[in-house]
């Protein structure tokens, strides 16, 4: 139970996410290194967001001091820091994943769309 | 490198903290006439004669002792911007348009004005450096306020007011800019 209070009270604090930041955060279910993070992000949004290197690496520190990821380990030569999305970060990702549902069906419901249902 | 060489050239040009994006565009300007920039000290640019080429420039402030230091220079890296040089924590990085989609290291303005709240975090030392050099409570450079001062320790007293006024102004134009891109930031 105090775990949840805990958890209430850190989605409170870090919500809402930007779009940059929820979408790094989304990305790191897996493990993967800054440039992956890129990589993936371009994929899924067929090449709409974008990051540049001051805004990925700005996110990815703000994340790791709020405890919603954690570097796992270093890989290769370059000694790349591997990211990966916290319990906790999930946590906070489900819940705006939520808040998106809501806003998108309250939006239809506003306008007379014909939602997806 | 070949020293007196015609091919190279330094440029002195006094550009302030806080006019960094006409910095930028000054240096986008020298590449499109050939000149490209290979290293930078305070005021003074220095260049090498190339092609002319169509490049984006932009600088970036972080300090180099900062632990996720390696991290941040492996992220620019990876994601195709060249460090072409450095002044204490000022990065300039260099990209060709056309390897990127977004040839910006922000997206957003609040990314933005965190680098220039780095930028003010950095100068603090400063603000420590001023203040036990010009404190009257250790009195450095022995001027007790009466006219026992020597010539030097005056012309120290008016050296360092001149720099606080100048350091005030900084904070003032640095300041102002962050609170122009917080509120001009859409998320």
């Amino acid at each position: 139970m105090v775990e949840e209070a805990k958890i209430a009270e850190i989605i409170k604090k870090t919500t809402p996410l930007t779009e940059a930041t929820f979408y790094i955060l989304v990305a790191l279910k897996e493990p993967l290194h800054g440039y992956g993070v890129m990589q993936k992000i371009g994929e899924i949004s067929h090449n709409r967001v974008q990051l540049g290197p001051g805004t990925l690496y700005g996110a990815l520190s703000n994340l790791q001091s709020l405890g919603l990821i954690e570097s796992v380990s270093e890989v290769g030569s370059e000694r790349r820091k591997l990211y990966c999305m916290t319990e906790t970060g999930r946590r906070v990702a489900e819940h705006e994943v939520t808040r998106f549902e809501e806003l998108a069906r309250h939006g239809r419901i506003l306008l007379g769309l014909r939602g997806i249902k | 490198m070949k020293k007196n060489n015609k091919e190279t050239k330094t440029v002195f040009k006094a550009i302030f903290a806080w006019e960094d994006e006409k910095e930028e565009q000054w240096l986008e300007n020298m590449a499109a006439e050939g000149w490209r920039l290979e290293s930078v000290a305070p005021f003074l640019y220095k260049f090498h004669q190339m092609a002319p080429e169509e490049v984006v420039y932009r600088l970036d402030y972080k300090n180099t002792l900062d632990k996720d230091y390696a991290d941040y220079s492996t992220i620019f890296r990876d994601l195709g911007w060249e460090l072409v040089a450095r002044m204490s924590n000022w990065h300039y990085y260099r990209i060709n348009p056309q390897n990127t989609q977004v040839p910006e290291i922000y997206n957003s303005n609040r990314a933005k004005s965190q680098k220039y709240r780095r930028l003010l975090v950095g100068l603090l030392p400063l603000v420590v450096i001023y203040v036990t050099l010009f404190n009257p409570a250790l009195n450095i450079f022995g001027s007790n306020a009466s006219s026992t001062g020597t010539l030097f320790s005056k012309v120290i007293e008016i050296f360092l007011a001149a720099f606080l006024l100048f350091f005030v102004y900084v904070v003032i134009r640095l300041w102002s800019k962050i609170k122009k891109l917080e509120s001009q930031s859409k998320e």
